[in-house]
């Protein structure tokens, strides 16, 4: 009955474990031929929308007359394209603000009866190309736990807000004493896990038919425990990569908001670099606080409900221009690492922009979206009219490789 | 719209046909409705998204079933067909909607006699964290990795809209060992006791007579009685600058003493924790009379890295200090912190007795004073592994517990012993896999009556939100529980015990939404009134006022108006209501012809439903119909506009309203939605009772240039309205009396949220007769609400799976 070890030969003969050793091999050593560098994305949300009006320039197309906004973006110009037009549709949720929920997962009605999300496209991605990188994905948040990133089963996967801890986790080696430590709790993890597994039959005969979605999600869950923690000891066998950059400290201050904005951002070049993972969120939120800008007396929520008060736009202003040149700062960053004989930037597909097209009215459409880089002809202003944001998805999930042409409200890929 | 009925009518015939092609059982009874009142509409043709000629027969279908029991609402509700057509034949419609009651009842019945009414549920975050601090006797925080519940437009404990993913099992299992390793306590006992001293702290002495815009000069020492602090700031009297940093996690007990200063009124203190994450929780306040020294002392959990500071609650003093050269010469009113003391972790014994709880195997010996305690077996490290382990796991699984069950959990611990590792992992590896296990987290079982343990599982997860004590699972193993004289007692047990809070707090958290107090923080320049006192207060008030309405018994109309609510001096003041001194709460009995009374007029419920800017009859009129009437609208049409809210004070939110109501495909619901909305308008987004809107901007003018103020005086607030019934009502105090009137409509509706909420499963067809026997049974004593609790946990829909 309880049978450990068949089981596990079956996790390796369906090639999940086996990722790791295949991708040493399949990895050529650092000879003549360079190998084409992996497609990466980096998918970037500011909760409370951009002020439409300093946003959105006049003409469609590469000769836009750049606004006050895109002005703040001029050094990149050629290097993103700007959408408009584009949403989720059924995005009237029980809570004003439960699109947060819905950016990248399109699922309808957010909180309303019965809602269940879906898998957000950072997901599907890293399913597609997570196991061959330390980190499946990485999710990080400015504010808190809240992410935009969730399973298949719709289940949220918590932010990293730690830029200090996520940096040591990702390139500084532990004392001897932790990693054995952690060694043991990882093996302890795993009888536990072998123990649970072997209840399935037993427990299964117990209940009743209704019972059955939630013994088989935690079934699935203990593979997919199993799973991982098989990984995370693959890993603990290969030193980590080295950067060539000061570990960061973290800022305890919630009302600094753009710089703890910035602090994440500045750790999506070293994991893209280092291809530690393929797949970035990241989620800039701080409903509570007056952000420490210059000239914001404000707290940001309820400046994004400026009620059309001229004085209020004035400081919701200012601190959207210091959230948009987060962005160009990023930007800058990927485009000065090489890599392949290219930019990081060009091998780096970063969508940004926001979940409410206009937040004084909570209303989730024509949202402000960018996508930089990934190596798409960029350098217009693309102006559609109710077209899913999801066709852009799956633009880029083909982009990166995957042979795909639907993903959630998808009706097919986007072209421009 | 006319014109398309009369098209759809052109139809009739060909959907007459298919309905008779499609007919069977059930459909021979509709048919004369179905031909004569709906399918002119209803057919294949149809723009309404219900093509009633195509929906099968066989309510066996969850699906089916479902659009079967949508067509018997809004026909009951008279909702369907619409006023606009010709009404059917009242014999035809009662024998049609009779035969559609019957089958969907008994389809409903036989779904629940074959795989139980509530499918499988788990463990709520919250329940995890209140059933381990229970379980090991330990106080802290361990399950702030698992995943928050998602919002579902339901109760969080409905098992259908639930998920366990990978991120919740590998939180489980972190929160499962940081509660053993909080619980096994083997280091030198680490309580200290320290007096804080501010009179002699250097950092302080820094600010005394530093400049003004340095952060300095708002704190005076005062030789040989402590230090007075005229500002309320966060960086001055904290427990830093006092010399003490939290070591281990544990409760602490704060004592201060502390006093008014140079100030005839009272003075409010407070004292607040800082966590490393930034957020701050208000640990208490206090009023302090003049001339009175008050030591004040409250018990915390704290962890390293926690703060905590004291300060009082002031106007900004700034201009006075200013004048008058600093905070030396200043004869302002402040705050004396005469003494503060800190000692813990408190427990009752060290090793605490959790820890010999859990290694009651072995004994526990003392090495040395600085030196951790030692382990040491007095019997065979596998006999006390087994023994422990059967006690828990009986705990752990809420039942019996067969040899052949505890045998896996056994040989994980027997392979501990193997390794030689210290006998705490023997106990420790065994256990946590049970708290991971299904037979812990989900309530699962075959259908038909519980068993005694899992109805005191029930029971304990409802009123205690955590596991069953020692004399419920006595009484279930005695078989004694299922008897309703026994249930009924335990239930009143229950209440009575301190833990019922558990149950109010999440209940109402989630009916009212008052876990979303601190979702917005309101408008600091539209409502600068607002302070963390008063947001503090608010869920307070809703919290005494529901546990008052439990241990009083009294009727469900109360909620809706009330003679009495509870109060402390800072809420009352917010209420405008005089005589209130203290910051503790108390019941008050409130003045005639006011306009408070009910949960409604609750700040904290008025607070939730706005945004902290506006308020939107929208979203209180839909809290209204959907919280409080159970009574919820229809979700709007895709892509429908919002409202551009607009604080310039130019136009109000009612003229911007007011065109929804021309509008005939909005208005259908929104004659619904707005009227309770506008009734409520008399509050605004902070629950203060407000006769005009307040604009943004002093109002211009030398008038407003002398004011001062951040906001001027908008348009008047008009919270008149007409019910979509037809009824006028000119403001708060006569939509109450109108809601009134719908009293055993509220009643059914708290009866189903109980239902929801303490089963995990929606109600459902089947369902509806047993509720009507409850109402019917509480009618006469105007459905009171502690009654209604014994009715709900004594029915078939608590006592079945």
């Amino acid at each position: 009955m309880h049978q450990p070890i068949d089981r596990r030969t079956l996790l390796r003969a369906s090639g999940v474990s086996l990722a790791l050793p295949l991708l040493e091999s399949m990895r050529p050593a650092l000879a003549a031929s360079e190998p084409e560098p992996p497609q990466r994305m980096v998918f970037l949300c500011t909760t409370l929308g951009l002020h439409g009006p300093n946003l959105w320039p006049k003409e469609a197309g590469r000769d836009y007359e750049s606004t006050h906004y895109l002005k703040l973006l001029s050094d990149h110009r050629d290097d993103f394209t700007l959408f408009s037009g584009l949403q989720h549709e059924d995005q009237t949720g029980r809570q004003p603000h439960d699109s947060e929920m819905t950016w990248l997962t399109a699922a309808r009605k957010p909180g309303m009866g019965g809602f269940r999300n879906s898998i957000s496209v950072d997901q599907v991605a890293a399913t597609y190309f997570g196991n061959q990188t330390r980190h499946r994905s990485i999710t990080l948040g400015t504010l808190k736990a809240q992410s935009q990133s969730y399973t298949s089963g719709g289940v949220m996967i918590p932010a990293q807000t730690s830029p200090a801890n996520l940096f040591a986790e990702l390139f500084l080696e532990g004392k001897p004493e932790e990693i054995r430590k952690q060694r043991q709790s990882l093996d302890d993890g795993r009888s536990i896990l072998d123990q649970l597994a072997a209840q399935r039959k037993q427990l299964q005969r117990r209940a009743s038919a209704s019972d059955n979605h939630l013994l088989e999600d935690f079934f699935a869950s203990v593979r997919d425990t199993e799973v991982d923690i098989a990984a995370v000891q693959g890993w603990m066998d290969r030193p980590k990569p080295k950067v060539d950059a000061e570990p960061p400290k973290d800022i305890r201050d919630n009302a600094d908001l753009i710089g703890r904005a910035r602090l994440l951002l500045d750790l999506v070049p070293l994991i893209v670099q280092t291809d530690s993972s393929r797949v970035i969120s990241v989620m800039i939120q701080d409903h509570y606080a007056v952000p420490k800008v210059d000239g914001v007396t404000g707290n940001h929520h309820n400046l994004s409900h400026h009620g059309l008060d001229p004085t209020k736009i004035a400081e919701l202003q200012r601190i959207e221009e210091e959230i948009i040149s987060s962005f160009a700062g990023l930007l800058k960053q990927m485009k000065s690492m090489p890599e392949a004989g290219q930019r990081l930037l060009d091998q780096t597909s970063i969508l940004f922009g926001s979940n409410l097209g206009n937040a004084n009215a909570h209303e989730a459409r024509n949202l402000p979206i960018f996508l930089a880089g990934g190596g798409f002809k960029h350098g217009g202003y693309v102006a559609k009219s109710d077209e899913p944001l999801c066709n852009l998805f799956v633009t880029m999930l083909q982009h990166a490789g995957m042979e795909t042409d639907s993903f959630s409200q998808a009706t097919g890929a986007m072209r421009w | 719209m006319p014109n398309i009925v009369r098209l759809n009518l052109l139809f009739c015939l060909v959907a007459f046909i298919t309905v008779r092609a499609s007919a069977g059982e059930l459909r021979g009874s509709l048919e004369p409705l179905l031909e004569s009142s709906c399918v002119g509409c209803h057919d294949s043709g149809t723009e309404t998204g219900l093509d009633l000629t195509e929906i099968p027969d066989n309510l066996a279908d969850p699906d089916t079933f479902r659009v079967w029991e949508r067509v018997f609402d809004r026909v009951a509700t008279g909702e369907m067909p619409p006023e606009s057509e010709e009404r059917p034949d009242p014999d035809m419609l009662r024998s049609a909607m009779d035969a559609l009651r019957e089958s969907l009842s008994a389809a409903s019945t036989r779904r629940q006699q074959t795989v139980g009414r509530v499918p499988a549920r788990r463990l709520t975050k919250l329940e995890l964290g209140y059933t381990l601090a229970d379980l090991f006797d330990i106080q802290g925080e361990v399950v702030s990795n698992v995943p928050d519940e998602v919002e579902s437009g339901s109760f969080d404990t409905v098992g259908a809209s639930q998920r366990i993913s990978g991120v919740h099992l590998r939180a489980y299992l972190d929160a499962a060992n940081e509660a053993i390793g909080e619980a096994i306590r083997l280091e030198p006992n680490p309580f200290r006791r320290k007096q804080l001293d501010f009179e002699d702290s250097p950092f302080l002495n820094s600010f005394h007579e530093k400049p003004l815009q340095l952060g300095g000069s708002v704190t005076r020492r005062v030789e040989g009685e402590g230090v007075a602090l005229f500002r309320d700031a966060d960086y001055l009297i904290t427990s830093s600058a006092g010399g003490f940093n939290v070591p281990v996690a544990g409760v602490y007990r704060l004592t201060s003493e502390l006093s008014a200063y140079q100030s005839e009124e009272p003075i409010t203190a407070k004292i607040i924790r800082k966590q490393p994450s930034g957020s701050a929780t208000l640990l208490c306040s206090e009023d302090l009379e003049p001339g009175k020294t008050e030591t004040i002392s409250v018990d915390v959990y704290l962890k390293p890295g926690d703060t905590f500071y004291t300060t009082l609650d002031i106007e900004e003093p700034f201009g006075a200090i200013m004048a008058a050269g600093g905070s030396k010469d200043y004869r302002g009113p402040g705050l004396l912190i005469k003494k503060q003391g800190i000692a813990g972790p408190i427990t009752e014994s060290w090793p605490p007795p959790s820890t010999q709880l859990l290694l009651e195997g072995a004994e526990i010996v003392k090495r040395g004073a600085w030196k951790r305690y030692d382990v040491r077996l007095k019997q065979d490290a596998a006999e006390a592994a087994e023994s422990t382990l059967k006690r828990y796991a009986k705990q752990i699984f809420r039942r019996n517990v067969e040899p052949e069950e505890l045998a896996p959990y056994l040989e994980l611990a027997r392979k501990t012993i193997e390794e030689q590792r210290p006998y705490r992992d023997t106990i420790q590896t065994p256990l946590v896999s049970m708290l991971s296990s299904p037979s812990f987290l989900l309530f699962s079982g075959e259908p038909g009556e519980l068993s005694d343990h899992a109805l005191a599982s029930r029971l304990s997860y409802f009123l205690w939100k955590s596991l069953p004590d020692a004399e419920l699972m006595e009484l279930a193993d005695e078989g004694k529980l299922v008897e309703p004289r026994v249930l009924a007692e335990q239930v009143d047990r229950m209440l009575a015990d301190e833990k019922s809070q558990r149950f109010v707090r999440d209940f109402l958290g989630q009916w009212l939404r008052l876990d979303q107090i601190n979702a917005t923080s309101p408008d600091e320049k539209l409502y600068p009134e607002y302070d963390e006192l008063l947001g503090d207060a608010m869920p307070k008030e809703t919290e005494l006022f529901f546990s008052e309405l439990i241990r009083e018994n009294l009727g469900v109309s109360h909620l809706i108006d009330s003679e009495f609510t509870f109060l402390n001096r800072r809420l009352a003041e917010h209420y405008r209501i005089p005589g209130i001194k203290g910051q503790h709460f108390r019941r008050v009995e409130l003045p005639e012809g006011g306009p408070r009374g009910g949960v409604l007029t609750h700040a904290s419920v008025m607070k939730t439903t706005a945004n902290g800017t506006v308020t939107s009859p929208v979203t209180r009129g839909n809290f209204v119909l959907t919280a409080i009437l159970g009574t919820p609208p229809s979700p709007p049409p895709p892509s429908v506009g919002s409202i551009e809210p607009d604080t310039r004070g130019e136009t109000t939110i009612r003229e911007i309203l007011s065109a929804h109501r021309d509008v005939d495909s909005c208005s259908k619901c929104h004659r619904e939605i707005d009227p309770p909305g506008f009734a409520l308008e008399c509050f605004d987004p902070i629950g203060r009772f407000r006769t005009h809107y307040r604009a943004t901007g002093n109002g211009g003018g030398f008038a407003g240039f002398l004011s001062q103020m951040s906001y001027h005086k908008g348009p008047p607030v008009d919270s008149s309205g007409v019910t979509a019934d037809g009824k006028a009502f000119d403001g708060i105090a006569e939509f109450k009396q109108l809601l009134l009137e719908r009293h055993e409509q509220i009643a059914k509706n708290v009866v189903q949220k109980l239902v929801v909420y303490s089963t995990g499963a929606e109600i459902q067809f089947a369902d509806r007769q047993l509720i009507q026997t409850i109402l019917d049974a509480t009618r006469d004593d105007g459905f009171r609400i502690r009654d209604l609790i014994h009715r709900i946990v004594q029915s078939d829909l608590f006592r079945q799976k």
